[in-house]
């Protein structure tokens, strides 16, 4: 904690940051992607959601930034750039994209379709599919 | 007129080699003539349209003898 004693507002959300899986950090340390949280004009401290959850929790950010954070973290775990995977691999990348919400974001459908190398239409008819 | 369809068959199924439904699809279009790309989410086809016309209710009623449920096709103008 920055200080000493407990603020009351670190003590407010602590149960809410617990429940979150998120952690404190002091306002000093904050990286780009936590969230700073101002009491009285003053800075007490810093929010840093999970890592998965930060490219959809931050609010500011254009749709683009959450579908190309899924989009990496996707091709990380399968070991290579989207297009560059296997058919098979492919369509594990979108299984896991869809779960993790991807075509919640705006144009993400355009943007998948790209990574993948294949159509949006293709991609709308995947999503048209009956389940 | 050249022109481009799409389709996905159902249901979706990633385990494996690719269901009877996508294959048997693919094969009726080859066997048409139509330039085939076997994607992992669809099949695209291209043709003049006097070649890929006539060739779609092939392409379905291979897909549904395959074991597809259901199948969704897009045609539009190759651009």
């Amino acid at each position: 904690m920055p200080e000493p004693e407990v603020h009351p507002l670190v003590a407010a959300i602590t149960p809410l940051i617990e429940r979150l899986n998120a952690e404190l950090v002091a306002p000093g340390d904050a990286r780009d992607d936590d969230l700073t949280l101002v009491w009285d004009s003053e800075p007490v401290v810093a929010v840093r959601l999970p890592a998965k959850e930060a490219g959809r929790a931050a609010g500011g950010k254009p749709p683009e930034g959450g579908v190309s954070t899924l989009l990496a973290e996707v091709a990380d775990e399968l070991g290579g750039p989207l297009n560059t995977l296997s058919r098979s691999q492919k369509q594990q990348a979108v299984l896991l994209l869809e779960a993790r919400g991807v075509f919640e974001f705006r144009k993400s459908a355009e943007i998948v379709a790209e990574a993948l190398g294949v159509t949006r239409f293709t991609v709308y008819n995947y999503l048209n599919r009956a389940r | 007129m050249r022109l481009v369809a799409e389709f996905t068959t159902e249901p979706f199924d990633v385990n494996g080699s690719p269901p009877a439904h996508a294959t048997e699809a693919l094969r009726a279009a080859q066997e048409a003539g139509l330039e085939c790309d076997f994607g992992p989410l669809g099949t695209q086809v291209r043709g003049e349209e006097d070649l890929l016309l006539p060739a779609l209710p092939e392409v379905l009623r291979a897909a549904f003898a395959g074991g597809a449920s259901q199948v969704t096709l897009q045609v539009r103008r190759d651009a």
